[in-house]
């Protein structure tokens, strides 16, 4: 098989969509969704990020949900807009597939984001091709760029006298890619291709799950009924079951000859990766959640940091290597090392956050969140109006762009269903999209 | 027959050009691609007081799949060919032609797209030089939403001499191809 251009430049326009794509959103809760991403009620992220939050008593709130359940419209969506996955629908749009694959709509989107007006000039010879992308040049990125994070999914345990003996499922992906000097220099700075160069992409991923049996305790240090301070510490053992990650580097060299060329390209496949397989011996580690939280009357303001120290030691890797082999146009695995260890750690996160109860049942709020990725930052204010709920938010998300959230809701006995808009962007358009988050929630 | 793959390497690349609505806009080097391969020049002989043609096999090019979705804006020609005469006199026309088939190309019902004047040349060793230009109708644009075009090269000669043969052959020195795609290419 004669090796062309177009599979390589194929994977190298998709590995740019996630530039290219809108911020995901805050939560599938549309209440949070229209306070900005702000976790205005205790709770939710607080619970999560806050150790302290454990001890802090209930206040009367009738917007604290037992459960809340989103309400998926968004999917109605993807189905009326299938066609564009089938790879034989003449309306097949891989960009639009990867863009549902990547972001998955869960929620309506009331607005899209306006396509910009752009012309894109491809200059095209034997030995010469470059490409003008003109402002969609914005979104190759020029620095990595990649997704990942910590989460916990499941977090089960008992508490007394203000120590809890849990287990929580943990789990940690990261993926990061880069584009290679000339590959970046060919599609943002338009430069012309060059014979027998390489033009490729590194990325890096890192994906582990366990679980940790954990030791909690948090009380009041100071205060009385519903005001006080708040301390929260728990101790985690890290229990890595399963482990993996990799360094890649892959794209292709162009031959003698850009184009007409009996080889025009070959590719050009580097990787090693390591892991850890259920069943082999756990990845062990241990680190903690610390948390503090101060009420005074209508003022309320915690932080809280997760997941301090935690490094885990897998004590049984494996790494192997996989190229491709050009004389045999196919790729080859083979083992560097076996029953190594290695050390993962997962992010540190933490989270502040404010809120003040301004009476009328106005509640104004605001957190900051760091993780991983960044951090995001949302402000939102809540009015009640008997069984209504109006409210509104702004935020900044990771990539640093104001976002603007509103909605509201009704409660009816141990019910509500609730209704959130927010704004989302892409580097491409300077105009922001609307998506409408429904959600139904339990008291 | 020949193919020519040219286009074919747009199809990726032209992924961003989905990126948003706009026009894709492809200058394409034709000449580079056909110089040196015997493709860009054709040797004419023609008898004394006789007239004809000479003419290329079509070449087959390749072109983006998924054009059919799009809408063809513009498609531009230019170029320059040298008419190198060695013996006898006569004049000289130039005729490009394009179809969906091989056999339509020069079919009589099909018209050239891009088409000089005839040229005096001669007597004898002489070079003239024809330039090439011309754009495609648009009913002529809608074989670039097609899989695969077909391209003839001819020549009209009428050899003006009463005695000595019409000898020599055409060099292409240079053609480019402007093509304007509007809308999105899937």
């Amino acid at each position: 098989m004669r090796p062309t251009l177009v599979g390589p430049l194929l994977a190298v326009s998709l590995a740019v969509v996630p530039a290219a794509l809108p911020a995901q959103l805050l939560s599938f809760d549309a209440r949070k969704v229209g306070l900005g991403g702000l976790d205005l009620h205790r709770g939710g992220a607080l619970a999560r990020y806050n150790a302290a939050y454990r001890a802090v008593p209930s206040r009367p709130d009738p917007w604290h949900a037992k459960l809340t359940i989103p309400i998926p419209l968004g999917i109605l969506q993807v189905l009326k807009d299938s066609t564009v996955l089938h790879p034989d629908s003449p309306y097949f749009n891989p960009l639009q597939a990867a863009n549902y694959l990547l972001d998955l709509p869960i929620f309506y989107e009331v607005k899209k984001v306006p396509a910009p007006t752009n012309d894109i000039t491809f200059g095209i010879g034997k030995n010469a091709f470059s490409v003008d992308l003109g402002a969609a040049k914005s979104a190759v990125p020029t620095d990595p760029f990649g997704f990942g994070g910590s989460s916990r999914p499941i977090d089960l345990g008992v508490g007394f006298a203000g120590f809890r003996v849990s287990a929580m499922m943990w789990l940690q992906d990261e993926v990061d890619f880069q584009l290679g000097n000339n590959l970046r220099g060919f599609l943002h700075d338009a430069q012309p291709a060059q014979t027998n160069t390489l033009y490729d992409v590194t990325g890096t991923a890192l994906a582990a799950a366990g679980f940790a049996p954990s030791l909690g305790w948090a009380g009041r240090i100071t205060g009385e009924g519903q005001n006080g301070v708040f301390v929260g510490v728990t101790g985690h053992y890290y229990l890595g079951l399963i482990y993996g990650q990799a360094t890649a580097d892959g794209g292709f060299i162009t031959g003698d000859t850009l184009f007409g060329g009996a080889n025009p390209v070959t590719p050009d496949l580097g990787e090693v990766s390591q892991y850890s397989k259920f069943g082999n011996k756990m990845g062990t580690g241990i680190g903690g959640d610390l948390g503090v939280v101060w009420v005074t009357g209508p003022l309320e303001a915690g932080f809280g940091i997760n997941d301090v120290g935690a490094s885990i030691k897998w004590a049984d890797t494996r790494r192997d290597t996989l190229y491709f082999d050009t004389n045999q146009n196919t790729t080859v695995s083979s083992l560097l090392a076996d029953h190594v260890s290695a050390t993962t750690k997962l992010p540190v996160t933490y989270l502040a956050n404010a809120s003040l109860d301004l009476g009328g049942g106005t509640l104004v709020g605001g957190e900051l969140l760091h993780g991983a990725r960044g951090t995001e930052i949302h402000m939102g204010v809540e009015q009640d109006v008997g069984p209504l709920a109006l409210r509104g938010g702004v935020s900044r998300d990771q990539s640093r762009q104001i976002q603007f959230g509103w909605g509201g809701g009704i409660r009816f006995l141990f019910l509500s269903l609730d209704v959130g808009f927010a704004t989302h962007s892409t580097p491409l358009s300077d105009q922001r999209g609307i998506t409408m988050a429904t959600s139904l929630s339990i008291y | 027959m020949r193919t020519t793959r040219l286009f074919s390497v747009l199809a990726a690349v032209g992924l961003a050009a989905a990126c948003g609505e706009g026009h894709a806009i492809f200058n394409v080097d034709v000449y580079s691609f056909i110089q040196g391969s015997g493709g860009d020049t054709l040797h004419y002989t023609v008898p004394p007081t006789l007239g004809g043609t000479v003419q290329n096999p079509p070449l087959s090019v390749t072109l983006l799949p998924g054009l059919g979705s799009s809408v063809v804006d513009t498609v531009q020609l230019t170029g320059m060919t040298a008419v190198q005469n060695a013996t006898g006199s006569g004049q000289v026309g130039f005729k490009l032609y394009f179809a969906a088939d091989s056999d339509s190309v020069y079919a009589a019902s099909n018209t050239p797209i891009l088409s000089t004047p005839t040229q005096n040349v001669g007597p004898g060793v002489d070079t003239v030089s024809l330039p090439l230009s011309g754009s495609f109708t648009s009913a002529q644009d809608s074989l670039f939403t097609q899989k695969k075009v077909y391209v003839g090269v001819q020549l009209q000669l009428q050899n003006t001499g009463a005695a000595t043969v019409l000898d020599g052959r055409m060099q292409l020195t240079a053609l480019q191809l402007r093509l304007v795609i509007k809308d999105k290419i899937f």
